[in-house]
């Protein structure tokens, strides 16, 4: 018997010596692939972009990449993803990489604060569009800020009509200042419709872990919460999860989520990441941009907004409730309405 | 001189050549299951590692905290105490680099940068010291309090980072920028190699020097081996363990210093992702073998480095590696048992022979 292990291991061993061996004949599809795309470098604008996290979330990363794939489709460009999946020792690293690859780079996520200043510097022949942080003053860098406080506000009046329980909640990828200003938002919107509503916070301390977003979520719950929503990326599935378990309700983010869960999922606060990306893209290729500004991208620049899913899902928004959210809308562009920001 | 060469150090050399080659032919049979050429994918890697002076000085940048924090795992290991609460003395020790650093910016540069590692030091000693008391005076187990002392030190950093220390510039969760006399020199444009990685090599020395050479080294050995032992041939095993637990400390405390003065500029919320669990395994692979730590720290940078450029070159997933990572763990915690079917393969051999022989 004991014998018999060790042959079988010895055997899978040698399968595998030969099989390794055979490889080498094989000629390599992926460095022809590199050959030709350096030829024609000089016609097609190449865009890199760089994520602190990973692709996958269905939300904040996700979205971006829809922008660059729009591009792609668009545009006619060629893009490259460098996920650094949350690793401070690969920002540098991966921004260099995208930075040799490409002419435009677009840098997701407010951690490469530091990293992008310093890159910028030093590839002073790359565009580089920085989004979710606020830095001026760099030629070759343009970075996008949100008002995410404006969507949430939305979202929280949402809430605040929706629900029977006069009692929301929210949780947030990690308490820091991005997500604050979503609730900073969120609670300005309820109180406007509600001043009595209460309104509760559970920072998951994690952006990839589904299994803290359910346990925040299910907190909430228990605690006579009925709507939460989730600003939390990935861990912000496990908040659709405990919503179903424990048949509640949930509001998405970032991108329209509607589609994960339509049955829980009322609706998403959307972050248009995607299409401030692509936008500047478009702007840099027309030569209009301003170096080293801030766009801002809130309501009344369609940078962040309410998706509600399509027609053939189950509709929990009234027509009602959407006219009332369009005019509060209008109030905040107007400034009739003072959002506080908490960034 | 002889220990070192004895013949289980000799076989064990093989055992890990063995597993190492064993689990990259797995990666290659992996890659090939994805119809992918592995010649194509390990060629990136090892370009991406080693292929110029920026991807060499990459791969070393990335062995700096991966060599200190396995010499951490290494002394306490060998001691036995086991210090899983490397993370958290990380994150202590950086903090209080970046303190001194925010704080003290008058400080010349040579001394601004030693009281910093000072305070790195002392942080992340201290924090293993109170783990260390409690397992010698209380016999509460040391893993379950280093462990939980990991989450201690995170969250209760990355409440600093958001509150008392929040930058006045950039959303960030990180304390401010530490003054410039605090910067440890790039040596590699682009790259975040920095000299710390010469304080990491006078580090290794000391530490190979503290527990091959002198007798204070033999001492932790012996009470690792046998606590009992070493106390009846008159050795202190509590006084013993406490100074393993509280070096290990301070050396991730140190490793956390390295990453604020020499890669960050400051301390941020998630500084680490993980390194004192790789170091950990390092450690694990080497059987707590400072020397063997360094080669295989520099093994694990580059598997880290290439596997990027892998990635990037080939779109072979980076995962690739850690699953590699995993195998050859995996190999080396079977190691014992392998090595004695292949013994008792050999022996029965033998005596089937010598068995055939008498019967002629």
């Amino acid at each position: 018997m004991k014998r018999g292990v060790s042959i079988l291991f010895i055997l899978m061993l040698v399968l595998v010596l030969t099989v390794a061996g055979c490889g080498q004949g094989v000629p390599a599809a992926d460095e022809d692939d590199a050959a030709e795309g350096a030829e024609d470098v000089a016609e097609i604008t190449k865009v890199g972009l760089v994520v602190a996290g990973g692709l996958g979330d269905r939300s904040f990363y996700d979205s971006a990449n829809e922008g660059v794939e729009q591009a792609e489709e668009e545009l006619g460009i060629e893009y490259k993803v460098y996920e650094c999946r949350n690793d401070p020792s690969l920002y540098t690293d991966q921004l260099v990489q995208a930075s040799e690859y490409a002419s435009i780079v677009a840098v997701v996520g407010y951690e490469f604060y530091d990293v992008v200043q310093e890159i910028a510097e030093e590839f002073p022949e790359v565009y580089y569009i920085y989004v979710d942080n606020e830095i001026e003053g760099i030629d070759n860098l343009i970075t996008v800020s949100y008002a995410e406080n404006e969507g949430s506000f939305l979202a929280g009046a949402l809430a605040a009509m929706l629900t029977e329980e006069d009692s929301i909640g929210m949780v947030g990828g990690m308490d820091m200042p991005v997500i604050r200003n979503f609730e900073a938002g969120y609670k300005a919107g309820a109180e406007y419709i509600n001043p009595d509503i209460k309104v509760e916070t559970i920072f998951a301390e994690d952006f990839e872990d589904p299994a803290k977003g359910k346990e925040g979520a299910t907190a909430l719950y228990s605690g006579g919460a009925d709507i939460v929503f989730q600003v939390a990326g990935k861990t912000g599935e496990g908040v659709f999860e405990a919503a179903e378990e424990m048949d509640r309700y949930a509001i998405g983010v970032d991108t329209d989520q509607r589609y994960i869960n339509p049955d829980v999922i009322v609706a998403s606060m959307v972050k248009r990441v995607g299409l401030s990306i692509y936008d500047t893209i478009v702007s840099i290729q027309n030569d209009e941009v301003e170096p080293g500004k801030i766009l801002y991208y809130g309501l009344e620049q369609n940078g962040v907004g309410m998706g509600y899913g399509t027609e053939d899902m189950k509709q929990f928004v009234t027509d009602e409730m959407k006219d009332k959210l369009a005019e509060i809308e209008e109030k905040i562009s107007s400034g009739e309405i003072k959002v506080p920001t908490a960034k | 001189m002889n220990s070192r060469f004895s013949n289980e150090n000799i076989e064990y050399l093989i055992s890990l050549t063995l597993s190492i080659t064993a689990s990259l032919l797995i990666g290659a049979l992996i890659m090939m299951a994805n119809g992918r050429s592995p010649v194509v994918g390990y060629g990136a890697l090892l370009r991406g590692a080693f292929g110029g002076r920026y991807n060499i000085a990459n791969t070393f940048a990335k062995m700096v905290p991966l060599a200190l924090t396995g010499l951490a795992t290494a002394i306490s290991f060998r001691s036995g105490i086991f210090n899983i609460g490397g993370e958290g003395q990380l994150y202590l020790g950086a903090f209080a680099a970046a303190y001194v650093g925010i704080t003290f910016t008058a400080l010349p540069k040579g001394l601004g940068i030693a009281l910093a590692i000072v305070a790195g030091i002392l942080a992340g000693g201290l924090y293993a010291y109170v783990p260390g008391l409690l397992k010698v005076k209380y016999k509460i187990d040391e893993v379950i309090t280093t462990i939980m002392l990991n989450s201690v030190a995170v969250l209760f950093t990355s409440y600093l980072v958001n509150y008392p220390f929040a930058p006045a510039r950039g959303k960030l969760n990180g304390t401010e920028i530490i003054a410039k006399q605090f910067h440890l020199s790039r040596l590699i444009r682009l790259s975040t190699l920095n000299t710390s990685i010469f304080f990491m090599g006078l580090m290794a020395l000391l530490m190979y020097y503290l527990m091959e050479k002198t007798s204070a080294g033999y001492n932790f050995k012996l009470v690792g081996q046998n606590p009992l032992f070493a106390r009846f041939g008159g050795i202190d095993d509590r006084r013993q363990m406490i100074m393993a637990m509280v070096i290990s400390g301070a050396l991730c405390g140190l490793a956390g210093v390295f990453e604020v003065l020499g890669v960050h500029y400051r301390f941020l919320q998630h500084i680490s992702p993980g390194y004192a669990w790789d170091g950990m395994l390092v450690a694990l692979i080497v059987r707590n073998n400072p020397i063997g730590v360094i080669i295989m720290s520099i093994f694990f940078g580059a598997l880290k480095t290439g596997s990027i450029a892998m990635e990037n070159a080939t779109s072979i997933p980076s995962e690739l590696v850690l699953v590699i990572q995993s195998i050859i763990i995996l190999f080396i915690a079977g190691e014992r048992g392998f090595k004695d079917r292949f013994n008792e393969l050999k022996l029965r051999r033998k005596i089937k022979q010598e068995a055939g022989e008498g019967d002629a």
